[in-house]
């Protein structure tokens, strides 16, 4: 071969490469969707985070029954690490490679609205597989325990329904029933807080006698931080009660931060001053160190039989069922009664559970090629039958109202009848989330055996009353500024249609900005200068 | 016939790497097929697509400069691009000048021109032009006094009088809003309007009576955003309560437990009713 043509040929094999990667590449992409669905199949894929024994199981059954009633169509379930999530649905979304069902865990409104089909007109028909059941002709908005009101919390600017939720979160306290046996001389856990606290001594006793080191609940950060809000906030029921600012029984953050700040509500209070005196007494029958746990830990710890009880939500009743080594029991957290010498006076009793902690909302991308299948997929996932099925065999208690649970799940079912919740101090979420670190980082001040309710206030006036107002500031700021984009959707759609007038759902709009305006001006006296 | 002498004398130097570029464009060629479909900057902006939207709108006016329905739009778009700038809320109000001066504009498209430019001397800028926006709101409700947005403008004069510097005594501003409200017909502002009325009322005026009665009308009206009819309904019941009219503020909490069967609150709310119920039973 001539020397001269050998750089002639490396171009001609570079190019060959080249071109041979860009054709098998452009074959791939086009024909990428052709291949995966079989010969006239709608292929459906859903993704979601829900890796908790019994879910993926659920959705399993659920596909198969759906594709029984509707063969031409197949669905995949895409399971994603709640670790990865995020990251996985921003880049699908913005990438519009988004499964047609995408949850939306960890997304922000912008990303729905920009990424998800609006479900506003959906939810005020009936869902059609609720035919012949009690929920026949109820629009599917009112077919959720929490009329949905949980998923407009994703999108409060537009205030569209963009999802719908599979299933209600509740915490309960759970229970080793044959060690409590062994402990109390009953496997029934306790029923007042009396018998509760009543509980250390005996198990401390049972250690001393045993040569054991069990604990009387296993707790984490997490489990802990829940545990403290369910406690505080059972002291700021009546307080709620009596001193709403809005008069509508209830104290949303901006208001507690907004009330502090002003002075309205004192540290030193006395309802304060209980709540945290009631944390204080319950964290001294949690491990020491709990607060620097983590969930998993504190799962282990009583799996390994090392705890008489846990705190926790319902997520955990399959892998509590599944994994330990002895039956256990469930109780609601025995609270103070309201004949309670020290804590009944500013409580109003068991709080209600009926809305609120509704996990897994779901919706329809823009880019599913099939939205309209979609769609029904999730009518079918949250109808009364769908509904039935999913949660016998995910062990979840199901959002849709009149769903049958198990005798199992009975007591892991939300308590609709009670009193009206108070608030905790904690304000996840809030602003900046300045003032929640705050809290966070100085709360060992007031758990366990040495914690002192005076050191954790007194810290509390120089950590975190600043770090609060530093987050009412950043809420103010926000809130401003979704007022004015919300000038842009209604320059848009008044200007929408040729004839001047207006797109539908411009009303509801300008209602959401004066909400908001009201809001900002009314606690701009209150930011930080 | 001998073939074009291009096709003789030596053979030209080929870049291969231009012969590759020249192979891919001629690969794309098939893409053509298949032409996007037509840019809706509406649906863009909508979506929260602000670039997108203000870019088509771009397009769109290059074919048709003087549409005011597409100024208005694209304005509209740069009002909502992240992040604000001074320059897109100048350029968004210039856009919108030019549709308020337009003679053969639509009056809506005026209309709301001359509302956003409220609006963004209100909200926008650095340092709000109270008085513009004052003006042109005035000249919303003057010269469009059918538009929607000749109400909202109204509610809008209701915040900068309630929340003017230094501030008003509170019995003039209750008076001013007073008189906003009969200049106003649409029944959405005038909920607005009555709801501001009442709040000042209940707080600076401490007048529960008056609150009240500005809260029953706009409740009669009736709120759009889920939980808000629930939300007035409590306060009415409460100053009810206060005002020693147990029969109002029953129908109230009646009316909550009705349209709000398994709100958390339910359970205290029947209650309350059920204490009051007995409370008037209990009357001679």
């Amino acid at each position: 071969m001539n020397p001269a043509r050998l750089p002639q040929l490396r171009n001609l094999l570079a190019i060959l490469v080249l071109s041979t990667g860009f054709i098998w590449s452009a074959w791939h992409v086009f024909n990428q969707r052709r291949a995966d669905a079989p010969q006239g199949k709608i292929v459906l894929r859903i993704g979601h985070w829900l890796m908790n024994p019994g879910m993926r199981e659920a959705f399993d059954e659920a596909i198969k029954d759906y594709e029984a009633l509707h063969p031409e169509v197949r669905i995949e379930q895409i399971l994603v690490p709640t670790r990865s999530y995020a990251t996985w649905t921003r880049t699908q979304l913005i990438g519009e490679t988004a499964p047609d069902i995408t949850g939306m865990l960890f997304l922000k409104e912008e990303l729905i609205t920009r990424h998800f089909i609006s479900l506003a007109d959906e939810v005020t028909k009936p869902n059609p597989y609720n035919t012949g059941t009690s929920l026949e002709g109820i629009p599917w908005r009112d077919t959720f325990v929490d009329g949905l009101d949980g998923s407009l919390g994703y999108t409060p600017t537009s205030g569209e329904h963009f999802g719908v939720n599979l299933q209600v979160n509740c915490l309960r306290l759970f229970y080793n029933r044959p060690l409590m046996l062994a402990i109390t001389g009953r496997d029934t856990p306790p029923a007042t807080y009396a018998e509760l606290r009543a509980l250390g001594p005996l198990v401390d006793a049972y250690n001393r006698r045993k040569g054991r080191a069990i604990v009387p609940i296993a707790s984490s950060g997490t489990y802990g931080g829940f545990l403290s809000d369910v406690l505080f906030s059972s002291q700021t029921q009546r307080h709620t009660l009596e001193h709403s600012p809005a008069g509508n029984l209830r104290f949303q953050q901006a208001e507690i931060a907004q009330t502090l700040l002003a002075g309205g509500l004192d540290l030193d209070g006395p309802e304060i001053r209980k709540g945290f005196s009631l944390v204080h007494d319950v964290s001294k029958l949690m491990q020491a160190g709990f607060d620097q746990l983590a969930a998993g830990d504190a799962l282990f710890t009583y799996l390994q039989g090392n705890a008489l009880m846990i705190y926790t939500g319902n997520w955990d009743n399959a892998v509590l069922k599944q994994e330990a080594g002895f039956p256990n029991g469930v109780t609601h957290l025995p609270m103070p009664g309201r004949d309670d010498p020290d804590y009944g006076p500013n409580s109003l009793g068991l709080t209600s559970e009926a809305t609120g902690g509704t996990e897994a909302l779901m919706g329809v991308v823009r880019n599913s090629r099939h939205p309209e299948v979609a769609i029904d997929f999730l009518h079918y996932l949250t109808s009364l039958r769908g509904a039935e099925r999913f949660t016998k065999t995910s062990q979840r208690v199901s959002s849709t109202v009149d769903t049958p649970q198990p005798p199992e799940l009975k007591q892991l079912t939300p308590l609709l009848e009670g009193a009206l919740p108070g608030f905790s101090l904690s304000l996840p979420g809030f602003g900046g989330r300045n003032s929640t670190q705050a809290y966070m980082r100085n709360r060992h001040l007031l758990l366990g055996p040495n914690g002192d309710v005076d050191a954790f206030i007194a810290r509390l006036k120089e950590d975190y009353l600043p770090a609060l107002r530093e987050d009412f500031t950043h809420y103010v700021s926000r809130t401003r500024k979704e007022t004015r984009s919300l000038d842009s959707l209604i320059g848009l759609h008044f200007s929408q249609h040729e004839d001047g007038s207006p797109g539908t759902g411009w009303s509801r709009l300008v209602e959401s900005q004066h909400r908001r305006q009201i809001e900002s001006l009314t606690y701009q006296d209150l930011t930080a200068r | 016939m001998p073939l074009p002498s291009v096709f003789h004398g030596p053979r030209p130097q080929r870049n291969p790497l231009g012969a590759l570029a020249s192979g891919l464009l001629l690969a794309l060629v098939p893409l053509t097929a298949f032409p996007a479909p037509d840019p809706d900057p509406w649906a863009d902006g909508l979506g929260f697509n602000n670039p997108a939207a203000i870019q088509h709108f771009r397009k769109l006016r290059e074919a048709a400069p003087a549409d005011t329905r597409l100024m208005l739009g694209q304005a509209s778009a740069l009002l909502g691009r992240q992040p604000e700038t001074a320059a897109n809320i100048e350029r968004a109000a210039a856009l919108l000048r030019t549709v308020n001066s337009d003679r053969d504009a639509l009056a809506s498209h005026r209309a709301t021109a001359r509302y956003l430019l409220g609006r963004i001397a209100q909200d926008h800028l650095a340092s709000p032009d109270l008085n513009a926006a004052h003006e042109h709101y005035r000249s919303v409700m003057r010269d469009f006094p059918e538009h929607p947005l000749a109400g909202e403008a109204a509610v809008n004069l209701g915040y900068l009088l309630r929340w003017r510097t230094p501030a008003l005594p509170p019995v003039e501003i209750d008076e001013g809003l007073t008189k906003l409200l009969a200049e106003v017909t649409t029944p959405a502002a005038r909920r607005e309007l009555l709801f501001l009325l009442g709040e000042v009322r209940r707080g600076e005026l401490k007048d529960k009576a008056g609150a009240r009665e500005a809260l029953l009308s706009a409740r009669k009206i009736g709120f759009e955003t889920p939980g808000r009819n629930g939300d007035i309904d409590l306060l009415i019941a409460s100053l009810s309560t206060d005002l020693g009219d147990p029969a109002t503020a029953i129908t109230h909490y009646r009316a909550f437990l009705h349209d709000y069967p398994r709100d958390n609150r339910a359970t205290t709310v029947r209650i309350l009713a059920s204490e009051l119920e007995a409370t008037l039973a209990s009357r001679p």
